[in-house]
């Protein structure tokens, strides 16, 4: 983005929207990133009107430290300066080799106060830290193609610091996928205090407003086989022939594998759509030097139908939308065939043969999956989508959901109050969809003023059967007023549909609570239409739900239901 | 070399990005002196935006003397030419 660009996209924001403050911290003039990320963030928040808080240059810590707690997100621009100001141009007379063991001393003891900084700011809301971006200055005594011992000591410090920031929970931006040279504009470093030339500073900008506003990973990878998970033919060479390693000139589909190994321990779902003989498949799945298990593919859809054919029954299976899934293919026209079956699944082609193409692939893979932490739920998922295949089988071989198999399947719900910390429960409201009662995504800092409201009330609810655990997959947030309960959050994960768990919940709602009525702010999305239909089956007029209808209209239920979120009531 | 109406029309956006305030009838006769929000930091924006535009990145001694519309129009086009 250039510049210009930039002032137009902020001279346009809404002046009747809702504020949305985010301080940027740092030690040097913040003149044009302030303005880049100001414009980055204003266009992935276009409803609001963002402010970018700046405070008082050359003290960082300052103004990490006065920063309001009301502000959506603080980020953090460090530069070598903020460490040790002779680290910078600007104030000169520490490049003796006498002075250079005051300055690694000092700026350890920077390191340390930053750090206790940090997290203070980090317990109110999202803190974002980017490392010095520019490299040391060549105030050593080395020619700059040798390093120092004395330049690799800050360094050592540095990544030291950011391991344990890092470990804190803070995010850190990550410098390597930035562009490189050029990055330090001395001129203008030296004429206004500003160290990055403009282009860079957009890239800057670009990664820390994603930091703070990142976009929702998706939730699945469907994979094709031959030539793509491994090289060869399966029905050709058979499965002893099939490869994936350095000897056969194909390790890169054995790093597709790791990489598929990995995402499916980090909870994202991979699927196979396969042009194949399901026989010959689980020959080579059971290969012992297979790099994914072939637990964490499923569903396998292995036949000789058309692609887009087996992506529907695999999305059935998930329970998710198209839009939150990519499709892995080698043949384009594979992919083209699935795209226009599915116009909202990503596709992306694992050209064999290709192998810098290939890795783009996995770049992008990693990209598109990326979190910044892992949940219990992660862990579970795989398992837990298995369960629930077996369950929807049964239940359609129950002729639906029959009293006596939902009876049988000693369903345990746990309502619990949500915590601050409860990083599930936060991610469950900013990624549903299709149980979703208005689509409304929140920033932490509104989640954790809306659950510090003295009326209101916001409970996580887990699950298990004795097909296995679910873990947390529903919130319900609201506020109570004498006897109506006004609720304005309510998702609950696709994977625990067809348990009678949204009656179960409603219920608990008014035994809990004692109320006579049930307000819900339902807005209709392009994706809620599970929970418009339910709420349809259930409400006497839009938006309200008596207790008197819901005895009418609730079906049996069999949960047993474990409250530990008792409240005092208003 | 840049056109008379080009160069101007080029030379308001970049102000207008600036200033926003600024209404396009007075813009062509603006300086420092009577543009309250033109500080150091607006000057600054002002000399990057220019820079992006035209492709001119005014040497620090000139950037002190660019201080309204006309002056850095008679700048634009010396360097134009």
């Amino acid at each position: 983005m250039k510049l210009r660009e930039a002032l137009e996209v902020i001279q346009a924001q809404p002046a009747a929207g809702a504020p949305f403050h985010v301080t940027l911290a740092c030690g040097f003039t913040p003149l044009h990133l302030a303005t880049l990320l100001h414009a980055h963030i204003q266009r992935s928040r276009p409803h609001n009107r963002v402010k970018i808080n700046t405070g008082l240059y050359d003290d960082l810590v300052g103004t990490i430290s006065t920063a309001a707690p009301s502000v959506q997100g603080v980020i953090v621009q460090m530069e070598w300066p903020d460490l040790d100001p002779r680290l910078g141009l600007r104030q000169l007379g520490g490049w003796s080799p006498t002075a250079i063991p005051d300055i690694i001393a000092s700026a350890r003891r920077k390191l340390d106060i930053l750090q206790e900084a940090l997290k203070s700011a980090a317990a109110t809301g999202p803190v974002i830290l980017s490392p010095p971006l520019l490299e040391l200055l060549p105030m050593f005594h080395t020619a700059p193609r040798q390093l120092s011992a004395d330049a690799a000591r800050l360094e050592a410090d540095l990544a030291d610091f950011l391991a344990r920031i890092a470990a804190a929970g803070i995010t850190v931006l990550h410098p390597d996928p930035l562009p490189h040279p050029p990055r330090f504009d001395v001129r203008a470093y030296l004429q206004s205090g500003f160290p990055y030339h403009v282009d860079f500073a957009d890239a800057v900008a670009r990664q820390l407003a994603a930091l703070l506003l990142p976009p929702a990973p998706l939730k699945g990878v469907i994979t094709d086989l031959d030539d793509t998970l491994w090289k060869g033919i399966v029905g050709e060479v058979g499965a002893a022939n099939v490869t994936w390693d350095l000897a056969s000139h194909s390790q890169i589909h054995g790093v597709y594998q790791t990489l598929l190994q990995s995402l499916a321990d980090a909870g994202v779902l991979v699927g196979v759509a396969s042009k194949n003989s399901l026989g010959e498949v689980e020959e080579v799945l059971r290969r012992p030097d297979l790099l994914v298990s072939e637990r964490s593919l499923f569903p396998l859809e292995v036949s000789w139908g058309p692609k887009s054919e087996a992506v529907a029954r695999i999305l059935r299976v998930w329970n998710i939308a198209a839009d939150s899934v990519v499709f892995v293919d080698d043949s384009p026209m594979e992919l083209a065939e699935v795209s226009s079956a599915f116009p909202s699944i990503k596709t992306l082609a694992f050209p064999t043969g290709d192998t810098e193409a290939c890795w783009r692939t996995i770049g992008e893979l990693r990209e598109l999956f990326g979190k910044p932490l892992l949940t219990e739920e992660d862990r579970i998922r795989v398992d837990s989508v298995r369960g629930a295949a077996v369950l929807d089988g049964a239940t359609a071989s129950a002729g639906g959901q029959s009293d006596r198999f939902l009876e049988q399947s000693g369903a345990l719900l746990t309502i619990d109050r949500v915590e601050l910390d409860d990083a599930r429960a936060w991610e469950l409201v900013n990624k549903t969809n299709q149980f979703n009662l208005n689509g409304r995504r929140v920033t932490q800092v509104e989640w954790r003023e809306m659950l510090a409201r003295p009326s209101a009330f916001a409970l996580v609810v887990s699950y298990q059967d004795k097909y296995g655990p679910l873990g947390k997959i529903a919130v319900l947030a609201g506020e109570t007023s004498g006897d109506i309960l006004r609720l304005h959050t309510w998702v609950m994960s696709c994977r625990a549909f067809s348990r009678r768990i949204e009656f179960e919940c409603l219920r608990y709602l008014f035994d809990e609570f004692a109320v006579r009525e049930i307000n819900l702010d339902f807005e209709t999305t392009p994706k809620n239409g599970p929970l418009r239909v339910f709420l349809e089956r259930v409400t006497d007029c839009p938006g309200t739900i008596t207790l008197a209808s819901l005895n009418h209209l609730c079906p049996p239920l069999f949960h047993s239901v474990i409250g530990n979120a008792t409240h005092e009531r208003s | 070399m840049l056109r008379m109406n080009d160069l101007e029309h080029r030379l308001r956006r970049c102000f207008h990005a600036v200033f926003p305030a600024l209404s396009d009838s007075v813009i062509s006769t603006v300086s420092v002196e009577g543009v309250s929000q033109w500080d150091s930091v607006a000057h600054v924006t002002l000399l990057e935006v220019i820079h992006e535009e035209f492709g001119v990145l005014a040497a620090e001694d000139d950037a002190e003397q660019l201080t309204s519309f006309p002056a850095w129009m008679d700048y634009l086009r010396q360097r134009g030419q």
